[in-house]
């Protein structure tokens, strides 16, 4: 991590003068559809469970937006789901295994691509099989889809989705007097992020407890935690917290472009500068490897527009 | 370019030529000149046609054109209008373009066509969709739109695309059908389905009478896909944009004569 230098304040709490640290990661928009919000939300709660880190869960998931009958192809209720992984061959391995796994097996739903890219990725290409050759293709236009018999009717999968790149790992970390004021700072910069489109946050409900370093002392760990920020541990390691901190939260966002991480870290910043040092939030910080590791960089000044 | 049929000429004509690319790489004089091959042997296109050069990228046939056979059927891409009737074979091939045929079609239009989009305005003759004489298969993908009514033997051995008829068709409707789906909203004749091994026909109608070896799945099915079908009708035609939705259907499944797993579906009464 880099060391600030020194901060501005907005409404009581400080902005260091750091940035976000950000990778380059292939995405992909899904749409699942079912008889009612109900059902399409179990189908994608289910798809983007266990996705929070590439680290340990090969992907980053989460849902996107609600999309009206209107607007989904099968005039049906739906959600949207982006998909973050390192590689093309990551992101259409993760597709298949949780379409399969979580939306195939949720009654009424069907799933298509939402999004248009020059790669081509499996959505339903290998779903198809469970179909145990009763599966039938139905081209329409240009899309191929699948048609895989199940108990309650019929399966409907588009055969194939696209990657587009995109930015992983966009983020800042809040820190305050308390726990449970962090937390509220935690939840208005994610309500204020949450309506902006093209973009996740993939954390449980989005926030993040257990900021990481690269390494540990286990060899076999490829993460652990960032002591310096574990306000439990302030007078027995280097610390990069205040005196008066008691608790760091983190919101990490995955987005399809530079800008939507940029719109999405100011909308949270400014959220969370409006609860100000009144409600115990004293600084705005910002994880990165000193550069070294990720493509893109966020500064927290530019991003405020200090 | 503008091409105006000067009279209907006694001999059968092959206009596959006759694409957008062709004509409108080519000046008035040239094209004039160039041959068009006929029963009675080849005829200069200045001689068929009152040629008028045109900014449009649209190329735009007027006249009747019966004994025209193949129209369109090298388009690749591009868009032809033609004013007026088409003898056989309209479309035939046809990978990718759109061509609009407003009258008649003679018999086979579409065979053997592979993608783009036809639009019949007015009725279509036996085997559309077909396959050629002696091929294996049928239509292999694209669109095929017939406003009006359509003869016997529609889609026979189709192996992909979609062939909307908004009229009524005749008999052995997707005879030997591979693949593909067949949309008929008007009345439709017998034997529809025969020998067919795989493939979706959709009917507006639930009076057919289907040989024994349709079997009738029972109960009803709400048949999500037939909603991307519908959207996709509705781009195909403005004049097919009231049609209403139907998705929830019966289903019978042959032809088990020869152990089809082949689709007609009904609507539910």
């Amino acid at each position: 991590m880099s060391n600030p230098i020194e901060g501005i304040t907005l409404n009581g709490v400080e902005i260091e003068n750091t940035f976000a640290e950000a990778f380059a990661m292939k995405a992909t928009r899904i749409i699942i559809t079912a008889i009612n919000y109900k059902w399409a939300h179990y189908a994608a709660n289910t798809m983007v469970g266990f996705a929070t880190s590439v680290i340990g869960c090969g992907a980053e998931a989460g849902i996107e937006r609600q999309y009206k009958p209107t607007e989904t192809p099968d005039g049906r209720p739906g959600v949207s789901v982006l998909l973050f992984a390192i590689s093309t061959q990551d992101l259409s391995t993760q597709l298949t295994r949780r379409v399969a796994q979580c939306v195939l097996t949720c009654p009424t739903s069907a799933v298509f691509a939402g999004i248009d890219g020059d790669e081509k990725i499996a959505l339903g290409h290998y779903v198809r099989y469970f179909g145990d050759g009763y599966q039938t293709a139905k081209l329409i236009g240009d899309k191929r889809y699948w048609r895989i018999p199940v108990m309650d009717g019929e399966f409907l999968c588009e055969a194939h989705s696209t990657a587009v790149p995109a930015v992983g790992g966009g983020n800042f970390l809040i820190f305050a007097h308390s726990s449970s004021q962090a937390l509220q700072a935690c939840e208005a910069a994610i309500d204020s992020i949450s309506d902006l489109p093209n973009l996740i946050m993939p954390f449980p409900g989005g926030g993040v407890r257990s900021g990481s370093k690269v390494g540990s002392r286990y060899k076999n760990l490829t993460a652990s935690t960032h002591e310096q920020y574990c306000p439990t541990l302030k007078g027995m390691v280097p610390t990069k917290l205040r005196p008066d901190t008691a608790a760091v939260m983190e919101i990490v966002i995955d987005a399809l472009d530079v800008q939507d991480i940029i719109d999405a870290m100011r909308a949270g910043i400014l959220a969370v500068c409006e609860l100000g040092l009144s409600e115990g939030i004293t600084t705005i910080t910002a994880g990165n490897y000193g550069g070294q590791l990720g493509k893109y960089q966020f500064h927290l000044w530019e991003i405020v527009g200090a | 370019m503008k091409l105006t049929l000067k009279e209907i000429p006694q001999a059968r004509v092959d206009a596959s030529q006759l694409t957008p690319r062709f004509c409108h790489k080519q000046s008035v004089k040239t094209l004039a000149a160039c041959m068009l091959k006929t029963s009675q042997g080849e005829m200069a296109l200045g001689e068929l046609f009152d040629i008028k050069d045109d900014p449009s990228e649209i190329l735009v046939l007027d006249g009747n054109f019966e004994k025209f056979d193949y129209l369109g059927a090298q388009m690749t891409t591009g868009h032809i209008v033609v004013h007026g009737s088409v003898g056989d074979y309209a479309g035939a091939t046809l990978s990718g373009g759109q061509l609009d045929i407003h009258g008649n079609a003679g018999s086979y239009s579409a065979c053997a066509m592979s993608g783009g989009t036809i639009v019949i305005d007015g009725n279509a003759r036996d085997r559309t969709g077909g396959a050629r004489r002696g091929a294996v298969c049928g239509m292999l993908g694209g669109n095929v739109v017939v406003l009006g009514h359509a003869g016997d033997r529609t889609g026979d051995s189709m192996r992909r695309g979609l062939i909307v008829v908004r009229g009524d068709n005749g008999d052995y409707c997707a005879s030997k059908m591979k693949a593909g789906t067949i949309v008929i909203l008007g009345t439709n004749g017998n034997h529809t389905g025969y020998g067919m091994k795989r493939g979706t026909v959709l009917l507006n109608t639930s009076e057919v009478q289907f040989g024994d070896t349709f079997v009738k799945q029972p109960g009803s099915y709400n048949m999500e896909f037939l909603v991307l079908v519908f959207k996709h009708i509705y781009r195909l035609s403005t004049q097919l944009q009231s049609l209403p939705m139907q998705k929830l259907v019966c289903r019978w499944i042959g032809d088990l004569a020869v152990g089809g797993k082949g689709e007609i579906l009904t609507p539910c009464i």
